[in-house]
């Protein structure tokens, strides 16, 4: 265990939220019992721990203030797979990305316990798809990552079918869907342990997969096919994402750096919004159905299905790129604007807002945006109304005026019976607004199961709660 | 003018696909428009738009192999191909460059006389990049490879290529045969073109006008695979997090040994 933090180390000390902390230690355990082992060496120092994954975050729940960080990227085994009735379920580590879990799982690389696999094995996936593929699954599960699929798959915890967790004590235990422990560490952002492995409950790959892309000249008529596709109600369309006009001119300004861009064609000149969509389908018959019901709706909402773009099985990876270009253009671009003031940062929404339809949420965010006078991109996921709207203010009265316009759009999620932080967690960059919106008997339902899980503070400090 | 692009359906995926005893392809697992045949469609079909007020023109696909190869040619008229045809059969089967240039030649004759063949650049399977030039050696055309960009005048096709590290432009007239480089950035095909209903035609041994099995196939092989082997993977990636100085003193180290 390495004793003194090390320069080397300095990327160790932020993550995707751009935020940069400090610690005093840093560990690379490999193994269950090595992490059990570095934890119980920080417990009796009563030295706190931050968790790190691949520190994909945009929260900064992985970002340290002070003590020790257990990074698990290298805690990526052993991957075993085993049958249990009609069910795969595949053991992993939570440094595993889901990029090497998918080529794992492509490749049939992993071992079966108990020696060889049974017959007849189908190709198989695991459905969460947070956009990030080099995302580790331990911070998916601490997030509870949804990502485009959700709109089919629903969260990653539907897809788990146990967890280990590394107590303040360093002992291992299990927890299972439905048992308190389990609940409070999906989504829980490694405030109540360390997940060091992972059961994952994997689905039979959908026969047939297409990704499609329709294109409007006019904002108002991508969201009026969003209502429409919703309405459908169709058991095959897997992901809904929208994406509006600064989004897409975002991802081309970006394509011209982006060496993995390379090979998509522009945009359509002109367009107002993009709609993204996977249908994931039992067979040819029902994928054409679906995509023909598709069709149809984009036809009436004045969308050109000439212009639009389809690909099929591997070849969808392009416009999985292209839709996780957006979220990646703008930070490249926030990127760019911090070199001159390096206090600013975006305000990202990760809220829902169940009573409005999709027409009404974008069309709320477009006049406020505008009578703000920031920047913003509304773009993310249909499913419940689930904007990934981003605020970017260019000096410290906007970074203000930012704040509280995404004060205000919370408080409307919370009067809606929305949900206020979706899956990227709350970390530190948004404990303010959990502080502030939150209704008070949540909060403190949430310090009770703290205190009764770690009340030493033990684990991941400085994240979600205003102390 | 009819231009013909040729492309081929490779594996989607490298892992144990070689019989390293024969030095063959394994086939049978899933497979994929080769990478380099995108940006072929692509030429093919902007070709035909540049020639289309010079009289109009057609961009036909042609591949060869199983029926399941078939599959890459949805994927050409998708995009926007005229017509696509796929040579099958087990005459065909097993062959190495100059026997698939002489059946793709051959078929292509028995279709259409095409002024412009486009192919990419070469296949991720066999990376060889043989055929282009091996159609053109055949059909008795110049050849101008690796071009990455065209325009057109009444004299012919002015096209850009690359040679060694220089960018070349020539004056071609067709009948050619040209290959593409990746500059031409394949388009995607839109939903209503996907769903619309397409068909490839098949062509067989007995639909040639040189029926000679000897030429095709296995048997019109002269390529001999003396050993296959799987190229040695370097040891595992090493993964250093240092501090940016720190990093470039590193890799000057590595480099240059200071």
């Amino acid at each position: 265990m390495q004793s003194e933090f090390s320069q080397q180390c300095e990327g160790c000390l932020g993550d995707e939220s751009r935020l940069t902390g400090w610690a005093k230690s840093i560990s690379f355990p490999e193994s269950e019992a090595e992490a059990a082992e570095h934890v119980r060496f920080c417990a009796v120092r009563n030295l706190p721990i931050t968790v790190q994954g691949s520190r994909t975050g945009l929260c900064g729940g992985a970002v340290p203030e002070g003590g020790h960080i257990l990074n698990l990227s290298r805690l990526t085994g052993p991957v075993t797979m085993r049958k249990a009735g009609e069910q795969f379920l595949l053991t992993v580590g939570p440094g595993l990305t889901l990029a090497a879990l998918r080529a794992m799982l492509r490749a049939r690389r992993f071992d079966w316990a108990g020696g060889s696999p049974p017959q007849a094995v189908p190709e198989l996936f695991w459905p969460p798809d947070p956009s990030e593929t080099t995302a580790s699954i331990g911070g998916i599960i601490s997030t509870n990552g949804r990502g485009p699929g959700a709109f089919k798959y629903g969260s990653a915890a539907r897809h788990v079918e146990s967890l280990r967790l590394i107590t303040a004590r360093g002992d291992i235990v299990t927890a299972k869907p439905g048992g308190q422990l389990f609940q409070a560490a999906v989504g829980g952002e490694g405030l109540f342990g360390a997940v060091c492995a992972i059961t994952l409950t994997l689905s039979p790959k959908p026969v047939e997969q297409w990704g499609v892309c329709f294109f409007f000249d006019d904002e108002a008529r991508g969201a009026a096919f969003v209502d429409a596709a919703k309405a459908l109600k169709l058991p095959a369309l897997a992901a809904l994402d929208f994406m509006d006009e600064a989004s897409l001119k975002s991802v081309a300004e970006f394509k011209k750096t982006a060496a993995r861009l390379k090979e998509l064609p522009d945009a359509p000149g002109g367009a107002a919004a993009a709609i993204y969509m996977e249908i994931h389908a039992g067979g040819e018959a029902e994928l054409e159905e679906a995509a023909g019901h598709l069709m149809t709706a984009a036809e009436k909402s004045g969308g050109d299905p000439e212009n639009s773009w389809s690909l099929a099985g591997d070849e969808m990876e392009k416009l999985r790129l292209f839709r996780h270009a957006v979220p990646e253009s703008i930070n490249a671009e926030l990127d760019r604007l911090r070199l001159a003031d390096p206090g600013l940062h975006k305000c990202a929404a990760d809220f829902t807002w169940p009573r409005y339809t999709f027409s009404q949420s974008v069309e709320a965010f477009r006049k406020e945006i505008e009578g703000s006078g920031l920047r913003g991109f509304i773009f993310g996921h249909a499913s419940g109304n689930h904007l990934h709207v981003n605020l970017f203010p260019e000096n410290q009265e906007e970074q203000r005026s930012a704040n509280d316009l995404m004060a205000a759009w919370l408080n409307i999620s919370r009067q809606q019976g929305g949900r206020l932080f979706r899956e990227h967690g709350v970390g530190k960059v948004k404990k303010i607004f959990y502080a502030d919106i939150t209704e008070p008997k949540e909060i403190e339902a949430a310090f009770q199961i703290k205190q009764i899980l770690d009340p030493a503070w033990f684990w991941n400090p400085g994240n979600k709660f205003l102390l | 003018m009819k231009i013909a692009v040729c492309i081929k359906q490779v594996p989607a995926e490298y892992e144990g696909v070689t019989d390293l005893s024969l030095g063959h392809l394994i086939r049978g697992g899933r497979g994929r428009l080769n990478p380099a045949d995108g940006p072929a469609i692509e030429a093919a079909l902007r070709l035909r738009e540049l020639f289309w007020e010079q009289g109009g023109g057609a961009a036909h696909a042609f591949s060869m192999g199983p029926a399941s190869a078939g599959a890459v040619l949805l994927e050409a008229l998708s995009m926007g191909a005229d017509a696509a045809w796929l040579l099958t059969g087990k005459a065909f089967a097993g062959a190495d460059t100059l026997a698939t240039a002489r059946a793709l030649a051959a078929g292509m004759a028995s279709v259409d006389d095409y002024g412009l063949i486009v192919c990419g650049l070469a296949s991720s399977d066999g990376d060889t990049g043989q055929v282009g030039p091996a159609l053109a050696a055949i059909l008795n055309r110049p050849f101008v490879g690796r071009v990455k960009s065209f325009t057109a005048d009444d004299n012919g096709l002015i096209l850009r290529h690359k040679v060694d590290d220089r960018i070349q432009t020539v004056r071609l007239c067709p009948p050619a045969v040209i290959s593409v480089t990746r500059d031409f950035v394949p388009r995607i095909p839109g939903l209503k073109a996907r769903l619309s209903k397409k068909i490839f035609h098949e062509i067989h041994l007995g639909d040639l006008a040189e029926r000679d099995e000897a030429l095709y196939g296995l048997t019109g092989s002269p390529t001999r695979i003396k050993r296959a082997y799987a190229p040695e993977r370097p040891g595992a990636a090493q993964v250093r997090e240092m501090s940016g100085i720190e990093a470039a003193r590193a890799i000057l180290r590595e480099l240059y040994g200071k």
